[in-house]
């Protein structure tokens, strides 16, 4: 049956658009509401829930301040001390910082973009619900009186089973793994869409500064948690399986996991402060009525951020060892990336000099973010001072300069952005009194609670004690801490009760409240779940400026893709540089797939907990299937693009395309995988060239030509892939089938192959490091391996039954990327596995 | 207009000064470890010994590299080149960039003037 009715030209009525509109978008209730995909509904969600977590995490620096009001006060047993400030900062950092700004992100850029969605909204709400779930299952620890104790870092020896016996260690890093699914995706999903999404006509230098930001940020967090999540895997197979990867005394090395953990940790600071810093360059020019001073300075600052905070890991390293040369170059790039930062700040600054600021609510969070972040920034060039830090390391100091550079640096600005974005969430305008109330209560309470506490590290008291002697001088840095710190919580719930009250009392907000320039303030507010019903041509980087009344003709329908009676979710797919509309991308509707899929995740992530092992491969298996006809339900399946026809003129539907989403939605998924791959590598090489008592075995049972045989084979089998797009873009679908089938069968012998190469190897992977690497590096290639296998025989069922075709080419470019990436995985392997040792004294 | 990867205007040209920067960065931490397992200079050299000598050469050709880079992306935003507003912003960013990293790698291997390997 065909929906796409040519006869009815698109109505011009505000409110018949919105309802034929809201037949293709709009929300189910009831639940049904647990099938929603659409990024505001997951935004607000990934809101709401990063701010319950937030509460949780504050109550328990509530804890932590009480305990240490008073010299030998003992409000909780130094067990439970432990778990509460390890999951301060986890829950702070995990659950609240980075889902929050994600959150932000989520709801915003499409609307700042002009686009109707992002751009693979079941993984949005696939990452929202591993988010909830996994963040569920990692509190539960406390309610259970098993939290993770060994800090936010879980530095092994002490995380690891001989130190920490119970599953404490285990809730950390299968939880934190879990949510960090989570914050992956959205970083996929966030980096394709301001590519590749965008009004027509935004080209890369006519994007809204926030965009850039997002973008820069959703970027690290492919390339930054990968490291992170190797690491909890690896930690985990050690604590669970016996593979010694952090054991000295097998061959593995503690500071391994220092490595990864920082590769993550650092960039991980710079992740959640740059989309602060992106509401500010937003919110400033809208409070000062004039554009930011320096776009490209500011973007050149925000890229050298991103990038220069990957050069800086070591700097939280710098006790344990690492000779003086390497701690210089990490101690010249910590003090380097104080230059971007500074550059942002005199940008800042000019906008505020030059324009005529008006200092509404989120105008305090901001003033207070310059003044807060800048301290913050200022000790954090003296702790990348080696000799400085060695004297700092371990004591309050650091915490008091983490508090200001992440209070700073997140908070502020996202209070400022919450206080901003307030009417668009509900329609109505927050109090002022409240708001001022709030903020100076914040304000007066952080400083009075962190600025002593530089004093208190200086004059010598460690982190992470329960509690102390009195007569040490720590006695009234403290208690004015703690009082600071109550001060600060009254702050937050008087803003909690604002936020609360405003749905309630607030004025209703007009159009446009802030006379804003971005594109989010041209939706109807609160906004419909399609945003905007027809989407304009944007060449102007302040389109509510150039245009006021952008907002009126986007409502009646006077701008493109206005038609829906074909039933799809439509936005445009553009040129990343140019911002030309290349081909129209249609999106899919509300599904049970994404919820059902984190389920079986959740179980998956439970039973390992419980070491209920046949459990976790049923929730594998069914994980896999539930994922699986995920991707059944793309490109032309009827579920997916119920019409292929598009209006006169129109361009095609990127399914009929070559470089639809999916094939950069894949290429930055295997961005994030390389980053965990090359970090395997790493390990391998830091292990053989630092570890004290790393052992080679003197005849290794790997056999090398079965391993060059499988590779050889993966190299036959994704050459005969290529073979597949070539034919299509060639014009001819003559042999789709029968090489589809051909790299399929290739792709099962060489997996064989891979198989009997691990079973036959003999690998002593509990005895040895050097044996558990190699049967990581092995099973990662095996996996990746049988996925792409499993793909191609769907590509040669989905030919046959017509939803890939010359018609239809995209899904075959999507899966010939991993079998790329395969091959280059498992060559680089057979180097590090097979070639390298033999020229360096192994066997 | 799609831009071949081989470009001097096409987009990846915006970070590649950064990316050359964070190849160089890893790989002297790097070398710089398995140097000093393999055959780790005599301490009593001080900083001149042949493994100062082989990074400062390579930093040297690194900021060499990325200077010209620059230089190249900063013609291309200057008569004769007549380019739209767009790719001036890509030509630009990208000059500034290169710059950026060429800095930032003599700032940090500024260090080898300093500091000897591997204690």
């Amino acid at each position: 049956m065909s929906y796409f009715d040519r006869s009815k030209a698109p109505s011009t009525d505000p409110e018949q658009l919105h309802d034929q509109f809201n037949d293709v978008w709009g929300n189910p209730r009831g639940w049904k509401a647990l099938t929603i995909v659409n990024h505001t509904t997951i935004g607000l969600r990934f809101l709401i829930t990063g701010g319950v977590f937030f509460l949780i995490g504050g109550l328990m620096a509530m804890l932590i301040r009480t305990q240490l009001a008073l010299p030998g006060y003992v409000l909780m047993e130094p067990d439970v001390y432990n778990q509460i400030f390890t999951m301060h900062g986890s829950v702070m950092m995990f659950l609240f910082a980075v889902p929050m700004m994600e959150g932000l992100a989520v709801y915003l850029i499409p609307k700042m973009l002009g686009a109707r969605d992002l751009v693979f909204p079941r993984l949005s709400a696939l990452g929202y619900y591993c988010y909830l779930f996994g963040g569920i299952i990692l509190l539960s620890s406390v309610f259970l009186g098993v939290a993770p104790k060994a800090g936010w870092f879980m530095y092994t020896p002490l995380s690891s089973s001989a130190h920490m016996p119970g599953v404490n260690s285990d809730f950390w890093l299968l939880g934190i793994t879990f949510v960090e699914i989570s914050a992956v995706s959205a970083g996929v999903e966030l980096v394709v869409s301001i590519l590749r999404t965008r009004a027509s006509g935004m080209a890369l230098h006519k994007m809204p500064i926030y965009a850039w930001y997002i973008l820069v940020m959703a970027m690290m967090i492919v390339i930054g948690f990968p490291p992170l999540i190797l690491g909890s895997i690896l930690l985990e197979l050690e604590r669970a399986a016996g593979l010694p990867f952090f054991d000295v005394a097998r061959g593995g090395d503690p500071l391994l996991w220092q490595h990864l953990f920082w590769l993550f940790g650092h960039p991980e600071v710079y992740i959640i402060f740059l989309p602060g810093a992106g509401i500010v360059s937003t919110l400033l020019p809208v409070f000062c009525q004039r554009p930011l001073v320096g776009y490209r300075w500011v973007v050149m600052g925000v890229l050298t951020t991103g990038f220069l905070s990957f050069g800086l890991w070591v700097h939280h390293m710098f006790t344990v060892g690492i000779p003086a040369l390497a701690l210089g170059f990490f101690s010249a790039a910590s003090m380097l990336v104080a230059i971007p930062t500074g550059v942002q700040i005199f940008a800042w600054i000019a906008t505020l000099w030059l324009g005529r600021p008006v200092y509404h609510v989120p105008m305090l969070w901001l003033v207070g973010f310059l003044i807060v972040f800048v301290a913050g920034g200022l000790t954090g060039v003296m702790v990348a001072l080696v000799p400085f830090d060695w004297q700092v390391h371990d004591t309050h100091f650091v915490v008091a300069h983490m508090h200001y550079v992440l209070v700073g640096g997140m908070f502020f600005p996202l209070m400022a952005g919450l206080y901003y974005w307030l009417p668009h969430f509900s329609g109505r305008m927050p109090s002022v009194r409240l708001g001022r109330w709030g903020f100076w209560l914040v304000f007066i309470g952080f400083n009075t609670t962190f600025l002593i506490m530089h004093w208190t590290g200086l004059i010598g008291m460690p982190r992470r004690v329960y509690t102390y002697d009195t007569g040490l001088g720590w006695d009234i840095p403290n208690l004015v801490s703690s009082i600071g710190s109550f001060i600060m919580a009254i702050g937050i719930a008087t803003i909690l009760l604002d936020i609360l009250l405003h749905f309630r009392f607030g004025q209703p907000a007009k159009k446009n409240p802030w006379n804003a320039d971005t594109l989010e303030w041209a939706t109807s507010l609160p906004p419909s779940p399609y945003n905007f019903v027809s989407l304009p041509e944007i060449d102007d980087r302040h389109p509510l400026w150039k245009d006021p009344n952008l907002p009126d003709s986007i409502a009646r329908g006077e701008h493109a893709l206005k038609t829906i009676d074909h039933g799809r979710r439509e936005t445009w797919g553009v040129d990343p540089l140019t911002g030309k509309v290349r081909e129209i991308i249609h999106l899919p509707g509300n599904s049970w797939l994404p919820f059902i899929a984190s389920l079986f995740l959740a179980a998956l992530c439970l039973s390992l907990l419980n070491k209920a092992y046949w459990i976790a491969l049923a929730a594998t298996v069914a994980t896999l299937v539930a994922l699986f006809r995920w991707s059944w339900e793309n490109g032309t399946h009827p579920n997916a693009a119920p019409d292929a026809r598009t209006q006169p003129g129109e361009p095609p539907l990127h399914s009929r395309t070559f470089d639809g989403p999916g094939l950069w939605g894949m290429g930055v998924t295997l961005l994030a995988n390389g980053a965990l791959y090359l970090c395997l590598l790493f390990g391998w090489f830091y292990l053989w060239t630092v570890s004290p008592e790393w052992q080679v075995p003197e005849q290794s049972e790997l056999n090398g030509w079965l391993m060059l045989a499988s590779t050889l084979l993966l190299t036959v089998g994704t050459l005969w892939m290529r073979r597949v797009p070539a034919q299509l873009r060639r014009g001819t679908s003559v042999h789709l089938l029968r090489d589809l089938c051909i790299s399929a069968g290739l792709g099962l012998v060489q997996c064989a192959a891979l198989l009997w190469l691990l079973l036959d190897a003999n690998l002593d992977i509990t005895e040895t490091a050097h044996d558990a690497v190699i049967f990581v590096m092995l099973s990662y290639s095996l996996i990746h391996c049988a996925l792409a296998t499993i793909l191609t025989i769907l590509q040669a069922w989905r030919v046959m039954k017509g939803y890939v075709g010359l018609h239809a080419p995209y899904e075959t470019v999507v899966v010939e990327q991993l079998w790329y990436y395969n091959l280059g995985v498992l060559w680089s392997a057979y180097a590090a596995i097979v070639l390298f040792p033999s020229t360096w004294g192994g066997a | 207009m799609k831009e071949r990867r081989t470009s001097r205007l096409h987009p990846i040209q915006i970070v590649l000064g950064l990316i050359i920067w964070s190849v160089w960065f890893a790989g002297i931490y790097g070398a710089h470890g398995v140097a000093c397992a393999i055959s780790p200079p005599d301490p009593a050299q001080g900083i001149f010994n042949w493994l100062n000598a082989s990074f400062g050469l390579a930093t040297l050709a690194v900021v060499a590299l990325l200077l010209w880079l620059g230089h190249r992306a900063w013609q291309l935003s200057r008569p004769p080149y007549e380019l739209d507003e767009r790719l001036l912003f890509v030509t630009r960013l990208a000059a500034g960039i290169h710059l950026i990293a060429a800095l930032s790698t003599l700032f940090i291997g500024l260090q080898l003037a300093f500091l000897p390997p591997c204690i």
